[in-house]
């Protein structure tokens, strides 16, 4: 459903992307990974339309990105940030609601109340809607963030084309439990047809969860693939930088790379 | 599932009356306000230091109807000088009322006031400049401006300020409050020192007007200046409805805006320019008048949540309600002499900036 082609992204003398391929399809979960610094939050912006590469192009549905007015972006995907300040007292309820009311819902919707509501439950925070956002803690707010998201591409599939979901780092302030709803939700998601492309800086987690991985190193795609055949010990060493004995250290019990 | 509702309880229980009267003023905000606009405009026309009172009102209301016509006196008094500063008043209000909310939008923070932050400062020196300069003006010009000579030049000032304001303190899409705030000191600093040289340069009777400029005072109303600043305020007023959504989005961020299909640099361009349109026309009819931004965007947000769709035409309700009852303040307290209406709006002002700094000091990271 989104794409990239030799995507090559310059700021102040760096190349922060360079010569990317990358395809995500819909129905499918899709993680990137990668180091600090290679580049996986540009990689995102580029495929939202806030950053226009300078070199290369993103498509949408087979068409360039640019080619659409960011409404009707806006109605297919829809993208949950890394860290959101908000300084002025809404509810959850009002901050949900904005997904809602935003320039994505194509189609009126028959009772926002109701939608608002569930939107919540998805996310475990449907008890206290009426509730200050800023005196949330920090994953909490992002499950807020979450369902505001949620709201705005709320049907995976709609008149017969998919939505997608762009989740940069969605587990980063979460515990251990959040974590695995947020992806839960996120692959139910994907298996209902919708396109899910999501940050991911646990390597445990991605191999759990993604149908289809993208490495990136200093901005350039090291590997795609499914996860069983692209995250082994080789990849951890040269990508990450790790040595034998801090891979030993950190997957005692492991899932990859054993 | 007791756990649950324990939780829903710890939580849930003082905000849940909050959030009830949040939707009673929600639903009762905007006509409340615009009775109680209604009730201060018929105040203010009926106050002052002749005997013209509400009886008067009454009788010219009767004379509607065949009843006996008002004295020319008071026909004077209430359609030549109380009803042009009150409605005056009322512009100015609901133009600085809805531009602090807009602003503080725009900043996505809510200390963020067209007087506290420069650019009723840049308006003020655009306008001082006006009047000193217009001397110099081709006449073919002056002719063509004419009245509107000063909201223009006003109204070049606040953009101009607002412009350098945003382009000092925002950074990649995020505002830095402090450096909001110290750009805003260092920008009133130099349009000061500015004014101050176009002061020494001036003659007495462009002196008279300078003091007015800096205090800010509703004395000098006449129709003609109400004229001269409606089509700015109508302006703003006219793009509230379009803005409100955009807004709203804003608060969230800028990229988070983009992400649900705003178009976020058209929407700014749109704000600043209407901002610094109704602050420049506020402040070259009645000088730099602080604190209505603040103080009307921040009582409404207590009642009834920050959503710009109600939000606004509440700030333009109660901006002209403030602002005009502050008016009868200024001219009843020390009357047959005025205080300027400055003075009062920082008297109640200051306080409240101080409050929200107090209450809200863990929200607002500095």
């Amino acid at each position: 459903m989104f794409s990239t082609q030799g995507v090559g992204v310059r700021r102040g003398g760096k190349m922060l992307l360079e010569e990317v391929n990358f395809h995500a399809m819909a129905g499918r979960f899709t993680a990137i990974i990668g180091p600090n610094g290679a580049g996986k939050s540009t990689l995102l912006k580029c495929l939202s339309g806030e950053i226009t590469p300078e070199q290369g192009r993103v498509m949408m549905e087979g068409s360039p990105l640019t080619s659409y007015r960011s409404e009707e972006i806006a109605a297919r995907r829809a993208v949950l940030p890394q860290v959101s300040t908000l300084s002025f007292p809404f509810t959850l309820r009002e901050v949900v609601g904005l997904g809602i009311r935003s320039g994505a819902s194509a189609q009126p919707i028959h009772d926002p109340e109701a939608r608002i509501t569930e939107a919540l439950h998805r996310v475990g925070l449907g008890y206290y809607p009426d509730q200050l956002y800023a005196l949330l803690s920090g994953g909490e707010k992002q499950r807020v963030q979450l369902a505001r998201v949620l709201c705005q591409v709320w049907e995976p599939v709609l008149d017969g084309a998919p939505c997608a979901l762009f989740l940069d780092e969605p587990t980063s302030s979460l515990d251990l439990k959040h974590q695995i709803d947020v992806l839960n939700l996120a692959q139910t998601y994907a298996k209902a047809g919708g396109c899910v492309i999501a940050v991911l800086h646990d390597i445990d987690l991605a191999s759990v969860y993604a149908d289809e991985v993208v490495i990136l190193k200093q901005g350039r795609v090291y590997a795609t693939g499914s996860p069983e055949r692209i995250i082994d010990r080789p990849m951890l060493k040269e990508v990450y930088g790790l040595t034998d004995e801090m891979i030993d250290l950190k997957w005692k019990a492991s899932l990859v790379g054993a | 599932m007791a756990a649950i509702s324990e939780y829903q309880e710890r939580r849930s229980e003082p905000s849940g009356c909050a959030a009830r009267s949040r939707q009673f003023w929600r639903t009762y905000c905007l006509p409340v306000l615009f009775v109680l606009c209604g009730c201060v405009l018929l105040a203010s026309m009926a106050s002052g230091p002749t005997s013209v009172s509400f009886t008067s009102l009454g009788r010219w209301f009767a004379s509607l109807f065949g009843g006996e016509a008002l004295s020319l006196r008071d026909h004077v008094v209430l359609f030549d000088i109380r009803m042009p500063r009150t409605l005056l008043g009322a512009l100015i209000g609901a133009a600085l009322g809805v531009s602090g909310a807009m602003m503080q939008g725009l900043f996505r923070n809510p200390l963020a006031d067209p007087g506290l932050i420069g650019v009723s400062a840049g308006s003020s020196l655009a306008a001082v400049a006006a009047i000193v300069l217009a001397g110099y003006l081709p006449a073919a010009i002056a002719s063509l401006v004419g009245t509107y000579l000063l909201p223009l030049s006003a109204f070049a000032g606040g953009l101009v300020t607002t412009l350098i304001l945003y382009k000092v303190s925002t950074r990649g899409g995020e505002t830095s409050i402090a450096t909001m705030l110290l750009a805003g000191i260092a920008l009133g600093a130099l349009t000061g020192a500015v004014t101050g040289l176009l002061i020494f340069k001036s003659d007495d009777s462009q002196l008279r007007d300078f003091t007015f400029w800096s205090m800010g005072s509703l004395g000098a109303a006449t129709w003609q200046r109400v004229w001269s600043i409606l089509p700015f305020i109508l302006a703003l007023l006219v793009a509230m409805p379009f803005l409100s959504r955009g807004l709203n989005a804003l608060l969230l961020g800028e990229a988070e805006a983009f992400h649900m299909g705003y178009d976020t640099q058209k929407l700014k361009r749109i704000l600043i320019v209407v901002v610094a349109a109704a602050t420049g026309a506020a402040v070259s009819a009645a000088g730099a008048i602080g604190f209505v931004g603040i103080v009307v965007p921040h009582l409404l947000r207590l009642l009834i949540g920050p959503d710009h769709r109600l939000l606004l035409p509440g700030c333009a309700l109660l901006g002209a309600s403030l602002l005009v009852a502050a008016d009868m303040v200024s001219r009843s307290i020390v009357a047959p002499a005025e205080l300027p209406i400055g003075i009062i709006m920082a008297v109640i002002g200051a306080p409240v900036f101080l409050s929200i700094l107090l209450g809200r000091r863990s929200l607002i990271s500095l």
